[in-house]
């Protein structure tokens, strides 16, 4: 049997689990060892190790006066809890707790799509309903809306916005919490809390303006711990009359500069609809010469030209994005694009899927890059494994966040490319990626392993470049359970004064300390100061 | 009611199935195998047409008498479209000639219909396994209707 969560006895915990299965039922809440490992993360940097976060139970519940009941356990025995969505981000710690011996909180019972309307493109949903729930209603019901997924599609709507995750379609969707439109949460103390315009009963306009009146509290339920989200709208794409996907390519490495700002400065203004990636096809992999330029740290423009020219001439950048609208507008924005970017020498232009709407599932099974579309798909787990190597050993995402100016690109990925190489690692892609209308990301995959020797060498790549990272002006957007702690104190300006404010918030919200006690490294009273 | 002796009976044979699929260094054989003692609607057996000899293996466990839908490569339309909703349905049995990543994905997702991936064996260029729920297993978190879903539309 699992064990009780730290400073409960045996007894207490025996009791709160009696009650909660009094809330639940029997069948839904899950207390043996065999339950407990579903929600072990799969891709843990501290996999097999003391340390590894494990929870204690599991409880679904199927409704909002269940998750209060659950709510009232947890606060009467100071049972911690971990809600969970679908707990399908792999790379960010999945389903386990932040807190070892949580109760995880599973709601993925909770998975109604209370509504949708096409007529105003929104939607309210539960935090069990996951991208292919919602995407499949959409088409069953011939629903003219896309959703804008997370890639892979497996998650769930809340809980990827809740993480402040991203998609691919237009701007105005593709920043997930930013989308959202309302919500509904249990407060740790029980209490139920609309927000927006849902806090005022009458009111016809919860997913339609996100405001209300007075402080808007939305934010505080995002990356943290001060409550359970139980409901939350979204606004939803119309579906286009046709969509164009394109790539930009341009020769040599500096110029990435022009490219970035050029392709951002169309994107705030609206010509250029969709997530874009600057992505270096020739930076990938392990061939010698590169992982030698790479993790040097500091190769000349030159040299990485002369490099991209023994490559046979490959584009050292490609830019990939999608227009989405009727045709004769499609075609005058590319054409505008391609104006833009001319005078880059070298540049070279490409259309490589264009689609009309709606499609056949037949057509959108065919869809190459499907999350552009959103479709949401699995692919990416085939693409990041050599034919039959079983994916078993997983990554984690590092997501240093940058301004959207290419030199920044190439500064970031000398130094991780250093970093990587110094650490005894192949690096990872490079690619930056627009996912909000003033930033880009780079994502760094770093493995994980099944080892403990592996790990600790992943784990200190990872703090090191945390670390750097911030020191040269790129903290990360979003980081592992087990590195939130270090994650926060990289926002710890002005001797951490916002990690006071955070306490002292979850002072007022959560006195007895239960909800996700350490996510993003927010600590009740009680456990405060107890963590190394 | 799916006793436990069908259930077994019924996984080594869609196993087999599948199993016995011609293959160079293996046993051919073209004998049909006996369909399997559950209802026919409640099994499938899913290829992806991007592997090796995926066109015999779906040839021959149609020949068998067991549903089979293939794919290429991304699993996830397959999934909403087909495998989601047979495991919603009640107690089922799946059997699957993939690649690793696929059967990754779809053990972690069919767990929430309390299936299991209960057999498996590495081909050459993919995986044979049989994934499958049954009664005794926990309950399917099947949706609660919504009766709001075309209010606004």
């Amino acid at each position: 049997m699992p064990s009780p969560p730290p400073g409960l006895s045996e007894r207490d915990f025996q009791a709160a689990l009696r009650e909660l299965e009094g809330v639940v039922g029997r069948e839904w809440l899950f207390a043996t060892d065999e339950d407990v490992l579903l929600y072990r993360d799969g891709y843990s940097p501290l996999w097999g190790e003391a340390d590894e976060r494990f929870a204690s139970a599991a409880v679904a519940p199927s409704s909002v006066e269940q998750v209060q009941g659950i709510v009232k356990v947890a606060n009467q025995y100071g049972l911690p809890l971990y809600p969970i969505s679908t707990g399908r981000n792999l790379t960010y710690g999945g389903a386990a707790p932040a807190y070892s011996g949580s109760v995880v909180v599973d709601l993925k019972r909770m998975n109604r799509i209370l509504d949708v309307s096409a007529r105003d493109k929104t939607c309210l949903v539960e935090p069990g309903v996951s991208y292919f729930d919602l995407y499949r209603h959409l088409r069953t019901n011939k629903i003219p809306l896309w959703i804008d997924t997370a890639d892979p599609g497996w998650g769930g709507l809340m809980g990827n916005a809740l993480d402040r995750g991203g998609g691919y379609t237009d701007i105005e969707f593709r920043d997930h919490f930013d989308a959202h439109c309302g919500m509904e949460v249990v407060l740790p103390t029980g209490e139920v809390v609309r927000t927006g315009m849902g806090a005022s009963p009458q009111a016809k306009t919860w997913q339609l303006f996100k405001y209300g009146l007075g402080p808007w509290v939305d934010g505080i339920f995002s990356q943290s711990n001060f409550g359970i989200v139980t409901k939350m709208g979204f606004w939803l794409m119309e579906e286009p009359q046709a969509a164009l996907q394109v790539s930009v390519t341009v020769p040599k490495r500096r110029d990435v500069v022009p490219l970035v700002d050029t392709l951002h400065s169309l994107m705030c203004a609206h010509t250029v609809p969709s997530q874009v990636t600057v992505a270096s096809p020739l930076m990938a992999g392990n061939n010698p010469e590169l992982v030698r330029l790479r993790g040097s740290g500091g190769a000349s423009d030159a040299d990485w030209d002369r490099f991209a020219a023994n490559a046979g001439g490959a584009p050292f950048w490609a830019a990939t994005f999608v227009y989405y609208g009727p045709s004769k507008v499609i075609a005058a924005q590319w054409e505008h694009t391609k104006e833009r970017l001319a005078g880059i020498a070298g540049v070279g232009f490409r259309e490589t899927a264009s689609y009309k709407f709606p499609l056949t599932d037949e057509q959108a099974e065919a869809v190459a890059d499907k999350a552009r579309y959103g479709i949401p798909s699995l692919n990416l787990f085939g693409s990041r494994t050599a034919p039959n190597a079983p994916p078993l050993e997983g990554h984690m995402d590092f997501s240093p966040m940058i301004p959207p100016h290419g030199e920044e690109l190439i500064a970031l990925t000398d130094y991780t490319g250093k970093v990587y190489a110094d650490q005894g690692f192949t690096p990872s892609f490079v690619a930056g990626m627009m996912f909000h209308p003033r930033t880009m990301i780079c994502f760094h995959a770093v493995p994980t392993f099944r080892n403990a020797a592996d790990n600790a060498r992943t784990r200190k790549l990872f703090e090191t470049m945390v670390r750097g990272c911030t020191e040269r002006g790129w903290p990360i957007y979003r980081i592992h359970p087990v590195f939130q702690k270090l994650g926060m104190e990289m926002f710890g300006r002005d001797n951490g004064s916002l990690h006071r404010l955070h306490e002292t918030l979850k002072d007022a919200i959560d006195p007895n300390g239960i909800v996700s006690p350490g996510r993003y490294d927010i600590w009740p009273k009680r456990l405060r100061g107890t963590q190394a | 009611m799916i006793d436990r002796r069908s259930f077994l009976t019924s996984n080594v044979a869609l196993a087999a199935a599948l199993l016995t699929w011609p293959q160079s260094g293996a046993a051919a054989t073209r004998t049909r195998t006996p369909a399997a003692s559950w209802p026919p609607e409640s099994q499938l057996a899913v290829v992806d047409r991007e592997l090796d000899k995926a066109g015999a293996v779906a040839k021959h466990t149609r020949r068998t008498g067991v549903r089979t839908l293939e794919f290429e490569g991304d699993v996830a339309g397959l999934w909403m479209r087909e495998i989601e909703p047979l495991l919603r349905a009640g107690p089922s049995v799946i059997a699957g000639y993939t690649g690793p990543a696929t059967l990754f994905c779809l053990d972690l997702l069919a767990r929430d219909f309390g299936a299991r991936v209960r057999q498996r064996a590495d081909a050459r260029s993919g995986v044979v396994w049989v994934l499958s729920s049954t009664p005794l297993e926990r309950a399917v978190l099947a949706p609660i209707s919504s009766t709001w879903s075309r209010s606004h539309a």
